[in-house]
């Protein structure tokens, strides 16, 4: 159960970061 | 540690892939991307500027907010439509959101359902709700971040041509923003229509997405 979680997780910080990630390189593009 | 593999093969195998395809899109953008910049008579940047530009970010964001959108309206669009003999769908005498005996809520909800889902009330409520929310969500985010993007690396084309830079209100409309959605949109409706209707004839056996391989091709909301 725990273990679900771990990818559960995992797959939720890397989408939530890397949409940050492409808003901040479209706000901060020079 | 090999249990956890076992039982993680599918997310583990497809973050994987995802990975090495965006390390792939990275170091073959960039190659375009240094190439354009030679012909304009600009300098080659690094891998670490290409991946950190507005330009990766937007071919990135387009992609991800037409696949999200694509799942988003699936799971919500298999709530209300049926196609009869497909193993994506359910049976016509479940079309809508179902009673609370199917759905395991209210007096019906076990000692192993989810807490929200024991708990009534605008949790249950939310709940119900929460794989389409968070789809919607990820669309919708990944949406904003193509076109906050898409216009930063837009507008950048347009000064190296003497033209004046858009708003963000002025790029949403603009054909840029729109052919890059709708050429991704195209086909992600296509898959989904293509999964629904060829898996009513054809089999893959041992596969969820199919149905057994001696189901008849009649038989709706089987998996096998």
């Amino acid at each position: 159960m725990l273990r679900g979680r771990t990818m559960f997780a995992l797959y939720l910080v890397f989408i939530i970061a890397a949409l940050g990630l492409m808003i901040m390189a479209g706000v901060l593009h020079r | 540690m090999k249990r956890f593999l076992r039982d993680n093969g599918l997310s583990l195998v497809f973050g994987v892939l995802c990975l090495g395809a965006l390390a792939g899109q990275a170091w073959s953008g960039l190659a375009a991307f240094n190439d354009r910049q030679l012909t304009d008579g600009g300098t080659p940047i690094s891998l670490l500027e290409y991946v950190s530009s507005a330009d990766f970010a937007v071919d990135v964001a387009e992609n991800w907010q037409s696949e999200y959108l694509q799942f988003f309206l699936f799971v919500m669009a298999t709530v209300w439509l049926i196609q009869r003999g497909s193993p994506e769908s359910k049976p016509p005498e479940k079309i809508g959101r179902e009673t609370d005996e199917q759905q395991q809520l209210g007096t019906f909800a076990t000692r192993e359902s989810p807490a929200w889902a024991r708990a009534g009330g605008w949790r249950t409520a939310v709940f119900s709700r929460s794989l389409g929310l968070v789809m919607a969500g990820i669309f919708v985010l990944s949406w904003l971040a193509q076109s906050i993007a898409g216009r930063a690396a837009f507008n950048t084309e347009r000064l190296i041509d003497l033209q004046d830079p858009l708003s963000w209100t002025a790029y949403v409309t603009s054909s840029d923003f729109w052919n890059r959605s709708m050429q991704n949109w195209q086909s992600e409706f296509l898959a989904i229509g293509s999964m629904v209707i060829l898996s009513i004839y054809l089999r893959e056996r041992g596969s969820p997405e199919s149905k057994p391989v001696g189901a008849a091709h009649t038989v709706t909301d089987e998996t096998g």
